[in-house]
């Protein structure tokens, strides 16, 4: 996601991000240095994804938009996490389990290719039913934890 | 946790509720996201070179 243009608000403490996905917020209190901001710049070396927080004595401190969304609980970024930890889980599942490949992708009743992906962890164009399909293909159970926002 | 430029590559490493991550970029493009902890890309592909400068930043202390 790129960062179209940021503003530091010293009021309120905090980075407002523009984007083209609407406006979010990052808070002094979760830099290096909250007390001693002094400037701050979208990083074009990082194609204009992460923006850099300068402190005196020439520190900086960049901070990447997947932190940005993360701590504004970006259903997009929240999603694409959740995918990636039931990959990987499907990986370490598929790896324990005896019955051939074959026999799973009959199971899910896909072709090869898609079964592939499925497992591909940088592949996020797959749903999460999807991925409780392979899971329990592979015998396993997806249960619900839900932890409190920290 | 900050931005180091190593071998035309800029590294960008951070930790949050999913794990220790650090993206790749050249040429003001994202090239790999990486997980540090699981050793597996979350995106893009990875390079033999870019995992050897990882390893060796993570040697270093850098990330």
């Amino acid at each position: 996601m790129k960062i179209k243009k940021i503003t530091l608000n010293n009021r309120k403490k905090s980075f407002e991000i523009l984007t083209r996905q609407g406006v979010f917020e990052f808070p002094f209190s979760r830099l290096k240095y909250p007390h001693k901001v002094s400037g701050v710049f979208v990083d074009k070396e990082l194609g204009r994804e992460a923006f850099t927080v300068l402190y005196p004595l020439q520190k900086a401190q960049t901070i990447h938009m997947d932190q940005v969304l993360e701590y504004n609980q970006d259903q997009g970024y929240l999603r694409e996490m959740l995918l990636y930890k039931l990959s990987l889980e499907a990986q370490k599942a598929l790896k324990k389990f005896k019955t051939s490949r074959r026999e799973i992708i009959r199971r899910l009743g896909t072709s090869p290719a898609q079964f592939y992906r499925l497992l591909d962890q940088t592949y996020y164009h797959k749903t999460i039913d999807q991925m409780v399909k392979l899971l329990s293909a592979l015998d396993y159970r997806v249960d619900v934890v839900l932890k409190r926002a920290a | 946790m900050g931005k180091i430029k190593r071998g035309n590559y800029f590294f960008v490493s951070w930790i949050g509720d999913h794990g220790h991550h650090v993206h790749v970029y050249k040429d003001h493009k994202q090239i790999l996201k990486w997980d540090l902890e699981e050793n597996k890309a979350i995106k893009g592909v990875s390079q033999k070179r870019i995992l050897k400068l990882i390893r060796q930043l993570k040697w270093e202390g850098k990330l």
